[in-house]
């Protein structure tokens, strides 16, 4: 092999060494202000993705289009199954039209007795998913709505059924889902009809574990998962899911919105939600915060 | 004038450019959204039912290194360093990965590759395909083990085990897009170039 024979590369290859060691010392170095101002380098990051990838639009719609229609496509295979199954969940459902209708009925005439005012803060924006994040281990979506259209940072994200996520990280025209099932992912949750409070944190399964439940005897599967609303980062009485039991015996919930079809998601509008604006920064109650005050002083003294 | 092979090593640049966007790019799409499947206990029967098991649950190839280290080991003068690392730096930020972590340990297994290409002068797929995955293998641990270091949330082992079996499946495909495809080979010792190197 005739490469690298030549007098000069004597020299060429220590000065190459070092300028690659110079190099790898510069990423570390943006790794390190990354782990150090974390919101900063977030909001860059938000900041480049907003110019990126809506620029890819034209291409990135089409392409996931066709896939997901070659996905369907395949299912035809299974078509009668499916029907079949189709046929006997409508006949359950019809049941439970009868009964929702109702319930309606009674629900709106005893609104009207008591002259209930609904909550009118809590409307709705609706996004279409962009991208999902490359990376097979963290679980997050791209919106195609963002700061223009009033998405401030944690607020809370459904698809027509139950809750997804959350949002983390608003550029002007997109913003980002971290999803339930992300590692980094932990929500507080009410599990009905008992009322214990739980967190639900993600795995990266379908069904995220539910952690810190209260009183274990009283949760039983099928109970219906809402979000509890502490933290006054999440709305309350979102529903999440239903609970499930693991393999491992573990309290799971499985997820009511539907993981495989990510397409339209709600970003609920939620105001006065707390914002971490630098690193350390904590969301807290402000109950909390003055409670915390005089504890403090007292240690102090 | 431009010289020929200035020209086409430009032009190949070029190519390397394209393919790692489009392998960006197709990792973008949201068209896996579903997480892993997982068992669950059927409340009335005891039984295990699994959920969600129509979804590709393993962790996909790392195609970007594949391609990366495909180039490299054919022809490393069409894969630079700084192309490298920009490159690998904007998929940082894409795909949501903290920051110049995986470059800065990557370029060290991509330095490495590239002295194993001056080393011999003929690599054979077998070995050239245990030496990139052996590559790769080290260079996520190690990936694993500063993420546990600077406390940043990272994915479980056995996940991280998937994800070299998986590359490692993918790359002999990887190198035989790159030879048939792309048509970037090595060089035949006629190629070399004034300087006596390879274009």
């Amino acid at each position: 092999m005739a490469i690298d024979r030549r007098g000069h590369d004597e020299y060429a290859r220590p000065v190459r060494r070092v300028l690659i060691g110079v190099l790898v010392v510069f990423l570390l170095a943006i790794f390190g202000l990354w782990r150090i101002d974390n919101p900063r380098m977030e909001r860059f990051r938000s900041n480049l993705v907003d110019k990126v990838v809506p620029s890819f639009d034209w291409a990135l719609v089409p392409v996931t289009r066709v896939s997901r229609m070659f996905d369907d496509f395949q299912s035809y295979a299974r078509i009668y199954e499916q029907n079949q199954e189709l046929r006997r969940e409508l006949q359950q459902m019809k049941s439970w039209r009868e009964a929702a209708i109702q319930l309606e009925q009674e629900n709106a005439r005893l609104l009207d007795l008591n002259k209930v005012r609904l909550n009118a803060q809590l409307t709705f924006v609706t996004g279409v998913v962009l991208t999902d994040n490359g990376s097979p281990f963290r679980r997050s979506v791209l919106l195609n709505v963002g700061a223009r259209d009033g998405i401030q940072d944690g607020w809370a994200t459904m698809d027509g059924l139950g809750l997804v996520g959350r949002i983390a990280g608003v550029g002007d025209k997109t913003s980002r889902v971290i999803l339930l099932t992300d590692t980094s992912s932990r929500v507080p949750v009410t599990i009905q009809p008992s009322g214990q409070k739980a967190l639900l944190v993600g795995d990266n399964t379908l069904a995220p574990p539910v952690d810190i439940v209260e009183n274990i005897e009283d949760v039983r599967p099928g109970d219906r998962v809402v979000t509890s609303g502490d933290g006054k980062v999440f709305p309350a009485d979102v529903l999440v899911g239903q609970i499930a039991l693991g393999a491992d015996r573990r309290l799971r919930v499985k997820l009511a919105a539907d993981y495989g079809r990510l397409e339209f998601l709600r970003v609920l509008r939620t105001p006065h939600s707390g914002v971490i604006g630098e690193s350390g920064g904590l969301i807290a109650a402000d109950e909390v915060v003055v409670e915390a005050e005089p504890a403090a002083e007292a240690t102090d003294g | 004038m431009v010289d020929p092979i200035t020209w086409r090593r430009f032009q190949f640049r070029v190519l390397f450019l394209l393919v790692s966007a489009l392998v960006i790019f197709g990792q973008l799409l949201p068209l896996n959204t579903g997480p892993a499947s997982v068992q669950l206990l059927d409340p009335e029967t005891g039984e295990l039912i699994r959920e969600g098991g129509s979804y590709l649950s393993l962790p996909g190839p790392d195609l970007l290194f594949c391609f990366t280290a495909a180039f490299l080991m054919r022809r490393p003068r069409w894969a630079p360093v700084l192309l490298i690392v920009v490159v690998h730096l904007l998929a940082d930020i894409l795909f949501l990965r903290p920051l110049g972590l995986w470059p800065a340990v990557s370029i060290v297994g991509y330095e490495f590759l590239r002295r194993q290409t001056n080393a011999t002068a003929e690599i054979a797929v077998p070995f050239e395909v245990a030496l990139v995955v052996g590559t790769f293998a080290a260079a996520v641990l190690v990936n694993g083990l500063l993420h546990l270091i600077f406390a940043v949330s990272h994915p479980a082992f056995g996940a991280t085990i998937l994800h070299i079996l998986t590359t490692a499946i993918a790359y002999p495909f990887v190198i035989g897009v790159t030879h048939f495809i792309l048509r970037v080979r090595r060089a035949a010792a006629r190629e070399l170039d004034s300087d006596g190197v390879i274009g």
